[in-house]
């Protein structure tokens, strides 16, 4: 039994004492923190009630249903920002991807407390694919919501586009992720090299990510 | 073993196509070269997917959100090229043509309803019918398309005589190419609806002349953004 809440709750704690502490900026980021691990708790719920509904075995869950859930669910507190508050696009992407950083953080204490810590190696090559590929899907989002599309009917077309895509790259990590040897590994690499892609781009490209209205 | 070579080459020619579009993109800065692109990588990521489920498991997903969602976003993506390059001129000038095209994608959605599943199918089915609609729209246009002299005058570049001819018709390639993908599509679906295996080959023709119809969308839009 894995009482998700009970850690849900033990992190949350000092997060939210600190974010009553903390000044308006870095306020707002812990936030997106916060809400991206309540999302992974929320998504948990509905993947399992979903798979019961359809009655789908744990790995066909992890590998068909969980993905679609736990990137909508991701989605849902930058949207909320965008259409509650006027943010710039910094502020939109920087929560996207603590929105992300948050998910993949409580995701990975769950799997520590399920599946141990005594293995290192692979729970630092875990730790990096799983952090990696979160963010790559939620800078993926973001960069749909904000950077590439000026028009309205643009942008929301293209951000449910680049939310499929998100889906589909989450599912491919999931497929490659649950397999054992090679499989694994290059599952486990796919999110870091294209983070470093990203980076790259980012680089190269400033005009299309920096621009800051 | 031959859906897996068929995926397979499916993967070898999505994914260079995509990095053709992305290319061009990057370097012409143009927004119909990161559509197609977008919709190379999205077929180019459903298919994938399914390869894997194939290689790994040994048989299709049993329940295929993933790869469906995928497969209609690469639809949306072929629909935003065509809004963005501005192919539908008038809601109502073409509405016969809508109504043309709702009779035969309702049609065939109520005949594949019968196969598989509701929502996916009706998913499908609205985005194949405004793919079929823009680009039928397109094609009967047949005149100067107001939104591709704009954004010809936008650019900078003066719209003589010639040119203004030349911008007739440039997104007739586009049309004609999403149509024959669409239409194509259409053949691969019934067929698996109605051929058994040893008639079945015809599906794999059919999967050639997809992949032949999405690879001719490059010199398309080459040809509608191109100055």
């Amino acid at each position: 039994m894995n009482y998700i809440e009970n850690i849900y709750v033990c992190i949350a704690a000092p997060l939210l004492v600190a974010i009553m502490c903390m000044h308006r900026d870095n306020r707002r980021l812990l936030i997106f923190f916060f809400a991206g691990m309540t999302s992974c708790l929320l998504s948990a719920y509905i993947s399992t009630f979903l798979a019961g509904l359809y009655g789908v075995d744990l790995q066909s869950a992890s590998l068909e249903i969980t993905p679609l859930v736990e990137e909508s669910m991701k989605l849902l507190p930058v949207l909320f920002y965008m259409l509650v508050f006027e943010p710039t696009r910094r502020q939109i992407s920087g929560g996207s991807l603590m929105t992300a950083a948050g998910f993949a953080t409580f995701e990975n204490v769950c799997y520590l407390t399920a599946n141990g810590a005594e293995h290192l190696t692979r729970l630092v090559i875990r730790g990096f694919g799983t952090g990696s590929m979160h963010v790559v899907c939620g800078a993926m989002t973001a960069i749909g919501l904000v950077y590439l599309w000026d028009k309205l009917w643009l942008q929301m077309a293209g951000t449910v586009g680049l939310l499929a895509v998100a889906i589909t790259y989450h599912g491919l990590y999931n497929i490659l992720a649950s397999q054992r040897g090679i499989a694994s590994t290059v599952g486990f690499l796919v999110p870091v090299l294209s983070t470093l892609v990203y980076l790259i781009l980012r680089r190269h490209y400033p005009h299309i990510f920096m621009t800051d209205s | 073993m031959i859906e897996m070579i068929e995926n397979a080459v499916q993967l070898i020619v999505l994914g260079f196509c995509a990095v053709i579009a992305f290319t061009r993109a990057m370097s012409t800065r143009e927004r119909a070269w990161l559509l197609l692109g977008f919709f190379y990588a999205v077929f180019f990521l459903g298919d994938l997917y399914w390869l894997f489920y194939l290689i790994f498991y040994g048989g299709t997903p049993s329940y295929s959100f993933i790869p469906y969602l995928s497969w209609d976003a690469s639809y949306l993506f072929l629909g935003l090229l065509l809004q963005y390059q501005q192919v539908l001129v008038s809601w109502k000038k073409n509405i016969w043509i809508l109504l043309c095209t709702l009779v035969f994608t309702v049609g065939m959605c109520l005949y594949y309803m019968s196969f598989g599943s509701y929502l996916s199918n009706l998913i499908t089915t609205i985005l194949m019918s405004i793919l079929i609609w823009c680009s039928l729209s397109g094609l009967m246009a047949g005149r100067k398309l107001p939104g591709t002299a704009a954004k010809a005058s936008l650019s900078g570049s003066r719209m003589t005589g010639p040119d203004v001819s030349g911008a007739v018709n440039r997104n007739r390639d586009l049309c004609v190419g999403i149509l024959f993908f669409c239409m194509i599509e259409y053949a691969m679906w019934t067929v698996t609806c109605i051929l058994d295996m040893p008639y079945f080959y015809i599906y794999y023709v059919l999967d050639v002349l997809l992949m032949v119809a999405a690879a001719l969308l490059i010199p398309a839009v080459r040809k509608a953004v191109d100055r």
